[in-house]
């Protein structure tokens, strides 16, 4: 019995032992399953789960003049934060930061103490400082360096580079419009931590190397930029205006040299407004109102009445379409008649008996205005769309303001009569310029623009900018004529003021009083080229509101003698044009 | 074989210890000790008691358990068999000890005593005295009948429900009960009994799991943690924050050790992203540290020590001295096979240790106080042969 028992036991006890080694390999192939085939699944979701991410800011890409001048750079600040569970001596972190931080006690205490994995204390930390804190080793307080954008020339070109804010991206300006190629790529560490969040000793981290952003070369040259925002305050502060623009740009490509519109503002300090501490007297819409207008760029984001420098528009239409030559004669007794208004020439007396080509340089209303009733509604619509002033310029900054025109069905003489020395309708400075080089470069449009390549860390250029050009707006004769003409006006006529010895430079004056007419207040300017026969250089100076004298002969037209007896010189050493031809 | 054996017994002065045993036994007993510094060791960093005070408790209980093993190995199995019914008794009795003041709650559940410090999961009482009344108990009553069949069937349920109830503990429940049908099916002569036996107990199984998951919604049963376990099994991902996380945190474990693991002592999950690392998810740790190699070579281990197992019941000198013993190896083999299918989620979380490498010292004391006995059968085995 009990050996029957025993060999039915073995049998059975047999039986089960291979049960059991049935489910041990049951369990080897989940083994299996879960490490070898799942294996990355569940270490990829685990990491995930124990790795905390700190992002590594990236150096935002330099912006530099043609010349490799850097005119925007970043400073390496720190951004001070705590860690929680790694505090050991709560009072004295908060001591330290309060002091070191100039941080009052109501702030800090609460961040120190709030139970997160990290907490920001203050970024744009200066260096020093961070060191220091560094230096006071104390546990749970980090410093991570990062970049804060610098601007070494404060003031200068503030309105076209624009800033950035306190992620270090674009705010307004280029800044803004470059954002993708300056912004760069921001890296993170990943750090592998408990379930509490601390950091695991002897772990390695995984750290993905933030990419610096491209640096952007403009087409700016800073010395004449400099130069122009000195002439301009210094134009602004002689004749008392509210604001002077200068734009002074390569009628041939679109490059832009310089682009001032002062006041500017401190590209540092950019909520700042004058006088400083004014921004408390503010309500929160009246402050952002007045940091908007502060940062508004005259030169593109504004219109206005461009007055007689319009002429040259309306001499391109009728000598394109045969209306006149030069040599027709004109006669100005002062004033002319358009239905039953009496449109005053700004010389009273009246110019007399005179050619086009005279008139042009004495910039005469009555002259202009016969031709453009000539021309006709239909045909001066006709060349205004043709030269493309409908059309924004297309400028690499944003914000550009367009066109104000009569709407062509409700032009009647009148209308037309003072469009015809450009009143009554309003467009850009930058529109006035490019309008201008194309008139004078023999019919190409241009497109205007400040960006001229990137270039990544080593110094290759990553990208080249190109920009639309359209040609035969207006034909290469009626473009030689009109510059003879323009020539003509600064070596004998209006422009004189503007004239150099030695150097040939053709250009158009300006004073456009500004609405209300009541007011009294000015727009004095003057358009000016160089070499008149084979422009290299235009330039645009607009003052407003001068106090005292306020014609554009008078006024802007010295700025831009005073400017091309500088940069002509200048330019011809720099042989930018030669070089692009190369 | 057997005549290896004999040779080897005569070698020994007619003493035999199966040394492979033995061996792989104290294998393991390294390996978990090696686990368990690892992870004391970030324990230890953290907390007052440091790493030699928690580690130190470990090796205290197995120097403790080795020596009571030594000892066992020479008593007499018979002795046992004497005791006859009151090892029923002694089994109850540590679980109405329960309501006195010796009790201690850890982690909302009573399961333990505080005796002279010492703290003992009852359930582990419970289940070594329940293999010695089984085992009498089966030698004494006929099988060949369905009314004995079922009789035996029965009487481990007042058990089963004391610990089920009292502690609070099912999966030492469903141990002993697991233990008892072992033994049952390999005493009863009837093949019809076993067999219709494990159909049912298998259908139960499936049919219980099922059911739960087809007809319950698991909203009206927030409160069971049973019923959850069973969805979050189902569908761990999507309880990964309540009652999965755990088998989640296993599973990132494991699946994150590769074919040789990170190495010792560099798991990550093991710093409080899983929960009972040292105890039921040992194995998640080790794993991790020592990869599908590492897993793979304790799955041997374990196998191999059944083996062993298997083959002193198939020496047993008696039918009591074999039935003890297959109740040993089904208590070993239950809770190996157990645990890992906890780990890898293959079943619904129930908290089983690992035997000789989760940490526990009175478990540790009593998994080798059973293996003494095994050495106590083996030696009275092969010593009638001889």
């Amino acid at each position: 019995m009990q050996d029957r028992n025993k060999t039915r036991c073995k049998r059975m006890a047999t039986l089960y032992g291979c049960v059991v080694m049935f489910l041990f390999l049951v369990l080897a192939v989940r083994l299996f399953y879960i490490m070898i085939i799942q294996g990355e699944h569940y270490s990829e979701e685990a990491r995930q789960q124990q790795e905390r991410e700190r992002s590594i800011k990236a150096a935002r890409g330099k912006i530099t003049d043609r010349n490799g001048v850097v005119i925007a750079d970043n400073l390496t600040v720190c951004t001070v934060s705590v860690v929680h569970n790694q505090i050991e001596d709560t009072e004295r972190v908060i001591k330290v930061l309060c002091e070191e931080l100039s941080l009052t006690e109501e702030y800090v205490r609460p961040r120190v103490e709030k139970r997160s994995s990290m907490e920001k204390i203050r970024s744009n930390v200066d260096k020093t400082i961070g060191d220091r804190i560094r230096s006071y080793e104390l546990a749970g307080v980090k410093v991570d360096e990062d970049y804060k954008r610098y601007y070494p020339y404060g003031e200068t070109a503030s309105k076209i580079l624009g800033f950035t804010g306190s992620d270090n991206q674009g705010i307004i300006g280029l800044e803004v419009k470059y954002e993708e190629y300056l912004e760069g790529e921001a890296g993170t560490i990943l750090t592998v931590t408990n379930a509490r969040g601390e950091e695991v000793e002897n772990e390695a981290e995984h750290r993905i190397e933030p990419i610096k952003g491209e640096d952007l070369r403009l087409t700016l040259d800073w010395n004449i930029q400099e130069y122009c925002t000195q002439l301009a305050m210094l134009a602004m502060e002689e004749h008392e205006a509210d604001r002077v623009s200068v734009i002074v740009m390569n009628p041939r490509n679109g490059e832009l040299y310089a682009m001032a519109d002062v006041p500017e503002f401190d590209l540092n300090s950019p909520y700042d407004l004058t006088p400083i501490g004014i921004e408390e007297e503010l309500s929160g819409e009246d402050y952002q109102n007045a940091l908007n207008s502060m940062w508004r760029n005259g030169c593109i984001n504004d219109t206005y009445e461009p007055g007689s420098t319009f002429k040259m528009v309306t001499a391109a239409a009728a000598l394109e379409t045969g209306t006149v030559t030069p040599e027709d004669p004109f006669f100005c007794p002062g004033y002319i008649m358009v239905e039953d208004r009496r449109i005053r020439c700004h010389d009273t007396d009246g110019h007399g008996s005179e050619t086009f080509a005279v008139g042009m340089m004495n910039s005469c209303n009555p002259v202009f205005i016969s031709v453009g009733l000539k021309l006709g509604v239909d045909t001066f619509y006709e060349y205004f769309t043709q030269f493309g002033l409908f059309q924004r310029t297309g400028i690499d900054l944003p914000g550009e303001a367009g066109t104000i025109m009569h709407a062509k069905e409700n032009m009647g003489p009148v209308e037309l009569a003072t469009t015809s020395f450009g009143q009554s309708f309003q467009i850009s400075p930058i529109q006035l310029v490019t309008t201008a080089s194309m008139l004078i470069n023999g019919g190409t449009r241009v497109t205007p623009h400040l960006a001229k390549e990137t270039l990544k860390e080593d110094g290759s250029i990553s990208h080249i900018f190109t920009y639309e050009e359209t040609t035969g707006h207006v034909s290469e004769e009626t473009s030689a004529t009109l510059r003879m003409l323009l020539e003509k006006v600064v070596s004998e006529g209006g422009g004189k003021n503007a004239y150099i010895e030695g150097w040939s430079i053709g250009g158009k004056t300006a004073t456009s009083q500004t609405l209300p007419r009541s007011s009294g207040k000015y727009i004095s300017s003057f358009i000016g080229f160089s070499p008149a026969e084979n422009p290299e250089v235009i330039a645009l100076v607009v003052i407003h509101n001068p106090k005292g004298i306020y014609y554009g002969s008078q006024t802007a037209a010295p700025v831009v003698k005073k400017l091309y007896e500088n940069i002509l010189p200048y330019l011809e050493g720099m042989n930018y044009n030669e070089q692009r031809v190369q | 074989m057997e005549n290896d054996r004999t040779k080897k017994d005569r070698k020994k002065s007619g003493i035999y210890v199966d040394f492979l045993m033995l061996l792989t036994v104290l294998v393991l007993i390294a390996i978990g000790m090696v686990m368990q510094y690892s992870i004391q060791a970030f324990r230890g960093s953290e907390a007052e008691t440091g790493i030699i005070a928690a580690l130190g408790i470990q090796f205290i209980a197995t120097i403790l358990g080795l020596a009571v093993m030594i000892a066992v190995a020479f008593v007499p199995i018979a002795m046992y068999k004497k005791v006859d019914w009151i090892w029923y008794l002694i089994g109850f009795l540590p679980l109405f000890l329960l309501f006195t003041p010796l009790a201690k709650t850890e982690n909302g559940a009573t399961r333990w005593l505080n005796l002279f410090g010492v703290s003992v999961q009852v359930a582990e009482i419970s289940k070594i005295a329940m293999m010695f009344f089984y085992a009498t108990f089966l030698c004494k009553i006929k099988l060949d009948n369905i009314k004995g069949f079922l009789i035996a069937l029965f009487t481990p349920a007042p058990m089963f429900l004391g610990v089920l109830l009292i502690s609070n503990n099912l999966s030492s429940a469903i141990i002993i009960y697991g233990i008892c049908v072992v033994m049952l099916c390999i005493a009863c002569p009837k093949k019809s009994y076993v067999f219709g036996l494990i159909a049912i107990i298998v259908l139960a199984f499936f049919g219980l799991l099922g059911g739960i998951l087809l007809f319950l919604d698991p909203q009206d049963w927030q409160d069971d943690f049973r019923i959850l376990r069973v969805f979050a099994w189902a569908d761990p991902e999507s309880y990964s924050s309540g009652k999965g996380y755990q088998v989640m945190q296993a599973l990132y474990a494991i699946g994150s050790g590769g074919l040789f693991g990170k190495g010792i002592g560099k798991s990550i999950q093991k710093l409080e992203y899983m929960p009972e690392a040292e105890n039921d998810m040992i194995f998640a740790v080790l794993c991790e540290e020592l990869g599908a190699f590492g897993g793979f070579v304790v799955l041997v281990l374990f196998a191999f020590m059944i083996f062993r197992f298997l083959n002193v019941v198939n020496h047993a000198k008696d039918l009591y001295s074999a039935l003890l013993a297959t109740g040993i190896m089904a208590h070993f083999s239950i809770q190996v096979v157990l645990n890992i299918a906890v780990a890898t989620n293959l079943i619904p979380n129930t908290g089983v240790s690992l035997p000789f490498i989760s940490d526990g010292g009175s478990a540790m004391v009593f998994l080798l106080i059973e293996v003494g006995l095994m050495m106590a059968i083996a030696r009275e085995g092969t010593k009638r042969k001889s």
